[in-house]
């Protein structure tokens, strides 16, 4: 194809500005006829549009006259939107030239909107800037317009002015992409080179590779290489996204589409890998290529351990469309028979969980999430890659603990400077650099243990800049800390699966407030229970929960007895849920939560 | 006199809701209307229909009536006459067998001597009268319109009009209140000699104004402990009195327990009548409207003003009648009663939660019955959790 002919763009737009509105307005002037309106095509899974993020990308082939009459094609590419999700986003928009910024003309500028835009013209997107909703009787255009100029930084005086929901100015929005988004560029006969921006899995076809072709053909027949990983294969179908697959048979330089080559297994398929002729290699990958590793570790149990092989295959489904996801077996003392999961980051973990819970009715237990650490054994030196607390040696065996640093680029609004730094000092970040790419923002740098992010830093720092603060890392390497492994000990038994791994300084406190959380979520028992927490042998922290000495219902008379059973039998349903350590229940919240800190916590 | 051939009639009480009170009490979250001085002539008629589309759905020859219970509300606030026209449709419907007895609940403040004699000739023979407290202060706090020498003088007039099964309602565990003071008003309903004694903890549910006060700090709930310890006193007191602990909350001289609550307790069936009262006929319960106006327009149109109900599961019944049996440390749960009702046996339906609450010290087997130990009431909750399904 012409790559005169193409626009590939995106659209950035916080939720519910009418980015999904406005692809479907799209889809139908490309002639798709949507069955509901209301029922959006792009996002596809309910947790996504619950928590309004986007998870896959789904890419998706819009066909218009264009100005000269003749055919236009435009690749519409979705991106998700958190910072777990960064690279992902990155490489969607690494796969574009332009992208459209859609803003709610009675919202204004949000938050997430600023970001997604500085991370599009730090891929020398163009941005064409569309303003929504302007239907509504509270839209304001002109503030609006300041906004974005002031704010995002971004020339708003030739802003398309839209209503998605209406259709009013789409058209001009049309044509405006098709004039200023700048064409691909790229040879059909140079060696091929493609940018792996997505996949997923299908039953049949085996993991279906999304991409963006930059230079040459891709044939049918072809023998393809992944550059990053080696792997060779040869495609069996090409062909681009509508609302359902059309085979091709060839794609060539400028276009976006997908194939498939008998891919069993989702792990060969890394998103922002470069995918290259097997027989006439391009020289060079698409920049930007980051392994994806797991960061962050926890274990997910069945709370009923018959439900064992079932988790199992849920994870094993789920794993075939999220790449990112590891699983290997593990068991504790406490949990009994579960798995050690990875995941890219917190956010990653709750999508996932989220997902086994209502997707696939799995009742699970999560527990403290940790990062991979490396312990340096005593006398034979040997290192340990420990992902879990429970596979540290024994206090005694350890010389030495390194964790992993993180070099974080944080992007914060000028005036919350001074509290994010304080943030980073106290989460024990190293201050790289600071620069100020314009007048409005700063890009602070630090090297930060990744354990202290997985805990709560996003979170602290999007409530220290009022959601205006972003952030993105990427590992650097493994550093020795002075960190210890806490131990909680249940009425005397120590409980393998609340064990964690903490900076020494903070130890006792951090234990102190975990064990007092850990208090407020265990019902009380008929007999005191004792909550420990030991370094070693040690008790650094503890905390008693009373005994429960007397429960009764004064009165239950006629009319009382009904509401009286139910009550009861939901207290006990509730304890079904809970772990059995001993004789005390503890609930699944407990396991997760107890790590988070408090506000007034270092 | 011989009786020849057994009675095999099942044994049914009827109660009666009056949802009228003066003043609404700062605990109080049953259906009642406030403000109130007498009971409406048109709500007693209410009454009556509803109980006659009741009893023609029931299988009248299989039951006889054993016990009435006015309760409310505020039953004292009907005249004598209204009492008497309640009674007589109630017993005319469905004969009973010996003496059926008619109780009824009231304030110190609308009991007077002459309206309890009234309502002893309307055929009241037991009364319960809602003392609550012989503290002032106490009384004040809980929006109670009577003082500690108006309950005196309540219970002086029950006695001259001859009331010789007469219950006094207490409770302890009060915000603002000792328990040094709950125990004096506990001493005092004693020291007065009546048969029947109700002691409650207060049950505070958050929708009462007593509630919110506590909710927003205003008034401060006793100390656990201290609670249990006035809980255990109290029950140390009365049973030194000759007061048997037949209910977790209930205490009677010999012969004198509530037949009609023990008939909830021990799983019997029985209609309930007016605004928001229910009734449980052989596994099927039923919850009135609490709308008087919904009430009304049923009743009105001849239509059973029920609200919800629910049919209940073999093991949901098996659950709460050993939840409702564990209350009663006298007789507990009969194993032999158990398998005459539901044809299975206990130790097989429960078995292994009981050898827990055995170990626990919760429970014990006497004899034929399972019963709670002092433990096993003060945990009581515990006990019916593990029992239910």
């Amino acid at each position: 194809m012409n790559p005169t002919r193409i626009r590939n763009f995106c659209i950035i737009a916080h939720i519910d500005h009418g980015k999904s509105t406005l692809a479907d307005r799209f889809l139908e002037r490309a002639g798709f006829i949507l069955k509901n309106r209301g029922d959006q095509v792009l996002d596809q899974m309910d947790l996504e549009k619950e928590r309004g993020i986007t998870i896959k990308a789904h890419p998706i082939r819009l066909t218009y006259t264009g100005r000269d009459g003749a055919e236009m094609v435009f690749n519409l590419i979705d991106t998700p939107g958190h910072v777990d999700f960064n690279y992902e986003v990155s490489r969607s928009l690494a796969a574009c030239e332009g992208a459209v910024l859609v803003v709610d003309a009675t919202q204004g500028v949000e938050a997430q909107t600023v970001a997604n835009t500085y991370l599009a013209v730090d891929h020398n997107l163009t941005i064409v800037v569309a303003v929504n909703k302007i239907d509504l009787p509270n839209a304001d255009v002109d503030e609006t317009r300041r906004e974005i100029e002031e704010i995002v930084g971004v020339d708003a005086s030739d802003a398309c002015l839209i209503s998605a929901k209406t259709g009013a100015g789409v058209d001009e929005l049309v044509r405006t992409i098709e004039d200023r988004i700048p064409p691909p560029v790229g040879e059909a006969t140079a060696a091929l080179k493609c940018l792996v921006f997505d996949s997923h899995f299908d039953t049949y076809k085996g993991v279906v590779v999304h991409i963006r072709v930059f230079e040459g053909t891709m044939r049918k027949g072809d023998r393809i290489r992944f550059m990053a990983t080696g792997g060779e294969f040869d495609v069996v179908e090409v062909g681009y996204f509508e609302l359902v697959p059309v085979v091709t048979d060839v794609l060539t330089a400028g276009e976006v589409g997908y194939f498939a080559a008998v891919i069993r297994v989702p792990s060969e398929v890394h998103i922002g890998d470069t995918v290259t002729d097997a027989h006439k290699p391009t020289p060079e990958p698409v920049p930007g290529y980051r392994p994806v590793v797991p960061m962050v570790f926890a274990g997910l149990y069945p709370v009923d351990a018959n439900d064992y092989e079932g988790l199992k295959s849920s994870l094993q489904r789920l794993q075939l469309n999220d790449a990112s996801l590891t699983f290997e077996p593990e068991t504790s003392g406490a949990l009994g028979f579960g798995f050690r999961c990875g995941f890219s980051g917190l956010l990653h973990l709750d999508v996932i969980t989220e997902r086994l819970r209502r997707e696939y009715g799995q009742d699970i237990v999560i527990t403290v999430p940790n990062v991979r650490y490396r312990v340096i054994k005593r006398n034979t030196g040997e290192a340990v890659m420990a992902d879990s607390p429970s596979r540290f040696p024994p206090l005694g065996e350890i010389e030495a603990i390194e964790e992993p640093f993180v070099k974080a680029q944080v992007v914060v609004p000028h005036e919350s400077i001074g509290d994010v730094m304080e943030l980073a000092k106290k989460r024990r970040g190293i201050y790289l650099n600071m620069s100020y790419p314009e007048s409005r923002r700063a890009v602070l740098e630090y090297e930060l243990p990744l354990s202290e992010i997985i805990t709560d830093f996003f979170d602290r720092l999007k409530s220290i800049t009022r959601g205006y603060g972003t952030l993105d890392y990427e590992f650097t390497g493994y550093r020795r800390e002075p960190l210890v492994k806490v131990d909680v000990l249940v009425s005397g038994t120590p409980v393998d699966a609340l064990s964690f791994i903490v900076y020494e300084d903070d130890a006792q406190q951090i234990a102190r407030s975990m064990l007092q959380r850990l208090r407020k979520y265990i019902p009380r028992q008929m007999y005191e229970v004792a909550l420990q927490a030991a370094i070693g042998g040690k008790i650094i922290a503890r905390e008693n929960i009373v005994q429960l000495r007397k429960d009764v219902l004064a009165k239950c008379y006629g009319g009382d007895v009904s509401r009286k059973r139910k009550l009861l039998e939901k207290q006990k349903e509730g304890k079904k849920k809970m772990k059995q350590i001993g004789k005390v229940s503890i609930p699944q919240e407990a396991f997760l939560s107890i790590l988070k800190r408090d506000s007034d916590d270092s | 006199m011989t009786q020849t051939t057994p009675d095999l009639r099942a044994p049914l009480g009827v109660y009666l809701h009056i949802p009228y009170c003066r003043r609404r009490c700062t605990y109080c979250d049953f259906v009642s209307t406030g403000s109130v001085d007498a009971v409406p002539d048109s709500y007693v008629d209410l009454l009556l229909d509803e109980w006659h589309m009741r009893v023609r759905r029931l299988r009248r020859e299989n039951y006889r009536l054993e016990t009435v219970y006015f309760g409310g509300g505020t039953p004292s606030l009907l005249s004598s006459g209204q009492l008497a026209r309640l009674v007589a449709g109630v017993t005319s419907t469905i004969p009973g067998a010996g003496t059926i007895e008619i109780s009824m609940e009231g304030n110190p403040d609308s009991l007077a001597l002459e309206g309890i004699r009234g309502y002893l000739g309307g055929g009241v023979n037991r009364l319960s009268v809602g003392v609550q407290s012989f503290d002032d202060a106490s009384l004040r706090r809980l929006g109670r319109l009577h003082t500690a020498a108006v309950a005196e003088a309540a219970v002086a007039s029950a006695r001259a009009a001859g009331v010789s099964n007469l219950s006094l309602d207490l409770m302890y565990g009060l915000p603002g209140g000792s328990g040094r003071q709950e125990l004096c008003s506990l001493e005092r309903a004693i020291q007065l000699g009546v048969e029947h004694i109700s002691w409650y903890n207060l049950t505070l549910a958050d929708t009462t104004e007593l509630g919110r006060k506590v909710a927003d700090g205003s008034e401060l709930m006793p100390d656990e402990g201290e609670v249990l310890a006035t809980m255990r006193e109290g029950w140390r007191m009365l049973a030194a009195a000759g007061y048997a602990h037949y209910e977790v909350s209930n205490f009677a001289l010999p012969g004198f327990e509530c037949r009609h609550n023990m008939g909830y307790w021990q799983y019997r069936d029985y209609v309930g009548v007016g605004l928001g009262a229910s009734g449980c006929l052989q596994g099927q319960r039923w919850t009135n409207v609490s709308r008087m106006d919904a009430y009304t327009t049923a009743v009105l149109q001849e239509i059973l003003p029920t609200d919800t109900t629910e049919s209940l599961s073999k093991r949901r019944r098996e659950g709460e009648y050993a939840m409702l049996r564990m209350r009663l440390p006298l007789i507990g749960l009969e194993l032999r009663t158990f398998q005459e009702l539901f044809g299975e046996d206990a130790l097989t339906v429960f078995g292994e939660s009981l050898a827990e609450l055995e170990q626990e010290g919760l429970i014990v087997v006497r004899g034929d019955a399972i019963v709670c130990t002092q433990r096993g009431l003060e945990l009581n909750n515990v006990v019916a959790e593990a029992l239910i399904a």
